[in-house]
């Protein structure tokens, strides 16, 4: 590099006016004698002065801190919420806004799965009816049309999803335990009854029927979710029910029979219950977040 | 013309620091709100918008053309500059590390593609049709050198707004573009070329650039 272009480079920090005074007055020295040197700095003096003109009408808005800082705070409220003292004052937040008949109901519709059982010493009377009080109870999380939580306004933000999962937690993990019990119960009265089989005849189908009434009442209301989670575990019962009243299933076509079968088997696998469950369930969520980001009150719909 | 009344003409420091890449002096006034943010103070992140604000929003205007989006911009950076303030070091000034926040979440700005331009931006597009009274308030080279700078690339107008307005030497233009020194150069001569080609095309010559 030549001593022209090595101050010709100089030139733009010597217009801005930030070179050291040996450097400026090379600098001086140079353009003196070079023609093309002068032009070039004429040309950044121009754009220095240009730049610095505009930018003197600006004004940097007041209150950006302020609004740095909410946001800030925030996030903060967002992650702090999972920490564990927070979640359990969430849960417990959540336990007396989740509608209360909730509770009552899926405890007498499990209640009744336990009696008939215990009368008809058939274990599917309660292996039908848990699931579908579990359903019933999940799909009523989410309401935000008539929910009491709505009232609430919680100290910090909470993210809809999180407040959904503690919901879940809450109410499923009640229809759980209660079932459980029920099954010990039925295990130690009638020890002709393998635990293990009953725990997977109700398990898989009762998670997955939850989480995808959990789905469906994010997308068709509460009601619908009930009709048509119902609907489908009521289905899978069609052989069965056919084959204890002996209706001759075969005078439908083949095609509706293999139909109908397939149908019933899919509730019999419970791997895959449980990844149908999984993706339900990350449906739910993703639903969830969706809507609350369409809702002006995003972070009070629960609570 | 005489080189001295050009070397005249410049001022010294009238808007920027000096030219130099220097590690910060740990009791610098602006490291210890950098101290005072990782310790959690919000008074300290209000006194660093109150410090820098100004400059940090002429940086987010100048790369996004547009004023709200400018805002949103110069308040990301603060909340970044608030959760990186434990990670900085000192090993530049605060004010090339703020502006290489504004610097990057500018360009991520531009580069959403979902994000229309706004009314604010339209009136700071090339103006053809700008108001009579405001062309004629603004000399012919003044105009078309605006004009020019609004063609340029958001990295062109980068390097010609963190020299001229906000101080910074080549080293530090290069960690905030995060770019090699010789990038930087190199926009600096695209750009030199691209406005004098604009002042030529609208007939005025270097005599007249002044």
């Amino acid at each position: 590099m030549n001593q022209h272009e090595r101050m010709n480079e100089l030139l733009p920090a010597y217009a801005a006016g930030g070179l050291d005074d040996k450097q400026r007055r090379q600098v001086a020295a140079h353009l003196n004698q070079c023609a093309e040197c002068q032009a070039d700095l004429e040309l950044w003096q121009a754009v220095r002065t240009e730049i610095q003109t505009e930018n003197s009408t600006l004004r940097a808005p007041a209150g950006l801190a302020n609004a740095a800082l909410a946001k800030i705070h925030s996030e903060a409220a967002q992650r702090s919420a999972w920490q564990p003292a927070r979640l359990w004052q969430l849960l417990k937040s959540q336990v007396v806004l989740v509608q209360k008949e909730l509770w009552a109901a899926s405890a007498i519709m499990i209640g009744m799965g336990f009696v008939i059982t215990m009368d008809t010493q058939n274990i599917n009377a309660l292996q039908t009816l848990a699931p579908l009080a579990a359903a019933a109870g999940v799909a009523a999380l989410y309401r935000p049309e008539d929910d009491a939580a709505r009232e609430l306004a919680m100290s910090t933000p909470t993210s809809p999803r999180l407040v959904l999962l503690v919901r879940l937690a809450l109410v499923f993990g009640y229809d759980l335990i209660l079932t459980l019990l029920a099954s010990l119960w039925l295990t130690s009265i009638f020890p002709a009854i393998p635990f293990s089989q009953l725990i997977l005849g109700w398990l898989a189908p009762m998670t997955f029927l939850s989480m995808l009434a959990l789905a469906l009442s994010l997308v068709m209301g509460h009601d619908n979710a009930i009709l048509v989670s119902y609907s489908a575990w009521i289905f899978q019962h069609i052989p069965a029910l056919a084959d204890e009243k002996s209706v001759p299933l075969m005078q439908f076509p083949q095609w509706v029979v293999q139909l109908v079968e397939g149908y019933a088997h899919l509730w019999s696998q419970p791997t895959l219950l449980f990844a149908l469950s999984a993706a339900a369930l990350a449906a739910a969520l993703w639903l969830v977040g969706n809507i609350e980001m369409r809702t002006p009150r995003s972070q009070e719909s629960f609570g | 013309m005489t080189t001295n009344v050009l070397a005249k003409d410049i001022p010294q420091k009238k808007h920027a620091e000096p030219f130099r890449v220097e590690s910060m002096n740990a009791d610098a006034p602006e490291m210890q709100l950098v101290r005072r943010m990782a310790a959690n103070d919000p008074a300290a992140l209000e006194e660093l918008y109150s410090l820098y604000g100004q400059r940090l929003y002429a940086y987010a205007v100048r790369l996004t053309g547009d004023p709200a989006r400018a805002e949103d911009v110069v308040q990301d950076c603060l909340v970044a500059a608030w959760k990186a303030a434990r990670r900085f070091r000192g090993e530049g000034r605060v004010i090339a590390w703020l502006l290489s926040i504004v610097h990057h979440t500018a360009l991520k700005s531009l580069r959403r593609p979902t994000y229309e331009i706004s009314e604010a931006m339209q009136e700071t597009l090339p103006a053809a049709d700008a108001p009579l009274e405001e062309q004629a308030q603004r000399s012919q080279q003044a105009h078309r050198l605006r004009e020019g700078m609004q063609n340029l690339s958001p990295e062109h107008r980068a390097v010609l707004e963190l020299v001229f307005y906000q101080g910074m030497s080549m080293e530090e233009c290069a960690q905030i573009c995060r770019c090699p020194v010789g990038t930087v150069k190199s926009r600096l001569n695209y750009a030199k070329a691209a406005l004098r080609g604009v002042l030529t095309r609208a007939g005025i010559n270097g005599e007249d650039v002044k």
